[in-house]
């Protein structure tokens, strides 16, 4: 091996040990936050709370969307049915954390029959078909009283009521989906969707089993928005079916997955640190303020950085929006493989 | 009320329905079989043509049916605007446009809510509560005008696209770009005049809407699910089908009110999509 490129992997190494060590410490502040005593602490840990629960809900998005590239607008059915069947739980006696976790698993249940009707269409289809799911979802639970009615309904004081418990419960979610994500990425199973998401029927001639990649994605994506959902519900403690049903958290999922960086584990969270400071910062001014911010810069993300925020930090293959800014890297070697996260 | 009169409502409003169904999915279909592209802001730029038309009938003190040809005018230079500024750069992002159309969508819907408001608008016509006497049956004076404008645009912008030469080099683009391509067809600029007819269309079906119906920022997404029921039932980028099948859907929702509860009357149009969907991924009359 020569010289110089001894050297690239040294730099290379020494560059990946920083990021490491940038990481753990940041680690270890969110962990210890709340034994801090600072003035602002409530609001940051209502703000931080919010922004793993994002995360999570984003990284449902983002093993589908980002991986297979299957753009679901849908993600508000599992999370507001993960919200509900959470609330049903603790109305019916059961453990907060034990009702959560049923009904993540309920609500992957369900979501192998969606995901049956969902991908005998494709491309545009499967959103349009996804968009139209989401819709009779909350109509229905608008419609009958004993699901909730317009009303809505509200949890009982629990465990998770605690701003502490809660804070460490999100965060719990949020690592926990980074982790899937990661080993998604890794695994198998990852590369069949990225092929998926590259070309279906090129990936299907080849032997990769389309169907089963995607349903089981699914399954797991909607486990993971159900999750997040019931979250949402514990730490709201009101649910009425126009805000969790909304289109709203569909779209939240994809600025969320976008803009982070679609197919990066850690993307999902850059995005939804992002989507929370617009949302504290902008909101209070005008309602619909922070939808307008958040359109335009999704916009120009697709244009400009199609690969998300992440994509200035790390090398993740070619750019390929139409306006992508060519990143230009200091290494000159070519040879050094791309590094995917 | 006797039978006579219940088939005689049904009938009407089952064709004030479908009239602007069709209407509706006019433009998007017509965009679809141009450029590939879902167009799922069509709805937004339908509640935009809803404010424009209230804007210019209140503020300029004018009949609301006369201020329709200033704000068609008006929505086919958004038309021109979005397709220079925003349209063109989509052709080659694949399957990822649904995302940038949905913040198209998002950018238009939350302008407007901050300009007029959340609350529900209602754009008023002198003749708002006049009814039409047909010996025992009765039917608003409005509702038979809508009707019959939308039909008459849709009559026109059929035979538009059948007969004239755009229209001609339209239906070529849409049948092989490529090949139009090669007989020397500018692609681009028949997708600026599909995109310009497709924008002023929808914003013309939201003002009509809004002489009958109360609309807010929001409800684009509404019109935008039924579009896609019929503009999938019809096969995308079909034209005939688009009317058989604007056709069903109204007539179904029209039938279906009388037995359901108005509140869950939208999920048939959401169901016969699935359904449509899960039978034909490619639509029902589609060309392939």
């Amino acid at each position: 091996m020569p010289v110089e490129d001894k050297m690239a992997v040294r730099n290379i190494g020494q560059k990946k040990r920083r990021t490491d060590l940038v990481i753990i410490i940041l680690g270890l502040v969110v962990l210890a936050l709340p034994f801090l005593r600072f003035t602002t602490r409530e609001y940051i840990l209502s703000v931080l709370t919010f922004v793993f629960i994002y995360t999570t809900l984003g990284q449902s998005w983002n093993i589908l969307g980002g991986f297979a590239k299957q753009f679901s607008l849908g993600h508000a059915a599992f999370f507001g049915l993960g919200a509900f069947f959470t609330a049903f739980g603790c109305h019916l006696g059961v453990p907060a954390l034990a009702s959560l976790v049923i009904a993540g698993i309920l609500v992957a249940l369900v979501s192998y029959p969606l995901g049956r009707i969902c991908f005998s269409a494709k491309g545009p289809y499967f959103t349009i078909i996804t968009l139209a799911l989401a819709e009779i979802f909350r109509i229905i639970f608008l419609w009958r009283p004993e699901l909730s009615g317009s009303e809505g309904m509200t949890l009982p004081v629990n465990f998770f009521s605690k701003n502490t418990n809660m804070y460490y419960l999100a965060l719990i979610m949020a690592a926990g989906s980074i982790l899937v994500a990661f080993l998604i990425g890794r695994s198998n199973l990852g590369l069949s969707l990225r092929s998926i998401g590259d070309d279906e029927d090129a990936s299907a001639e080849l032997g990769v089993s389309v169907l089963y990649a995607k349903s089981i994605t699914l399954f797991m994506s909607a486990g993971m928005a159900a999750l997040a959902g019931g979250t949402y519900g514990i730490f709201i403690q009101y649910l009425s079916p126009n805000d969790v049903f909304s289109i709203i958290y569909s779209l939240d999922a994809i600025f969320i997955s976008i803009v982070g960086g679609a197919g990066l584990s850690f993307g999902p969270f850059i995005g939804a640190l992002l989507f929370s400071i617009l949302e504290e910062t902008l909101n209070p001014l005008a309602p619909g303020a922070h939808l307008l911010f958040l359109g335009s810069i999704l916009i120009a993300i697709m244009f400009l950085l199609p690969n998300g925020l992440l994509s200035l930090v790390y090398k993740t293959g070619t750019q390929t929006g139409p306006m992508a800014i060519r990143i230009v890297r200091k290494e000159k070697k070519e040879g050094s493989a791309p590094r995917v996260v | 009320m006797d039978y006579g009169t219940l088939f005689f409502q049904l009938l009407m409003t089952g064709i004030f329905l479908s009239s602007l169904y069709v209407l509706m999915t006019f433009g998007l279909t017509l965009i679809f079989g141009v450029m590939e592209i879902v167009n799922f802001a069509h709805g937004s730029f339908a509640i935009l043509g809803g404010y424009a038309c209230l804007l210019t009938a209140t503020k300029l003190g004018i009949d609301p049916f006369i201020a329709l040809l200033p704000v068609t005018l008006f929505m086919a230079i958004v038309g021109f605007l979005t397709f220079r500024l925003f349209t063109r750069y989509t052709f080659d992002v694949g399957d990822a446009h649904v995302v940038h159309y949905y913040a198209l969508l998002l950018i238009i819907s939350n302008i407007l809510a901050l300009i007029f408001g959340l609350d529900y608008r209602f754009i008023q016509s002198p003749y708002g509560y006049e009814q039409l006497h047909l010996g025992t049956l009765k039917y608003p004076l409005i509702k038979i005008f809508v009707t019959a404008l939308s039909l008459a645009t849709v009559v026109g912008v059929s035979l538009f696209i059948r007969y004239s030469t755009t229209g001609k080099r339209i239906r070529a683009v849409s049948q092989s770009k490529e090949s139009a391509e090669i007989l020397g067809i500018d692609s681009l600029s028949v997708r600026q005049t599909a995109w310009v007819i497709g924008i002023a269309s929808a914003g013309l079906m939201g003002a009509l809407v809004g002489l009958v119906n109360p609309f807010s920022p929001y409800a684009g997404t509404t019109y935008l699910i039924t579009a896609f029921t019929v503009a999938i039932l019809g096969g995308m980028g079909s034209m005939f089908g688009t009317i058989i099948a604007g056709f069903i859907v109204g007539m179904t929702e029209s039938l279906f009110s009388i037995i359901l509860p108005s509140q869950i009357t939208p999920v048939i149009a959401f169901i016969i999509i699935i359904v449509a969907l899960t039978i034909r991924p490619e639509g029902l009359f589609s060309r392939s």
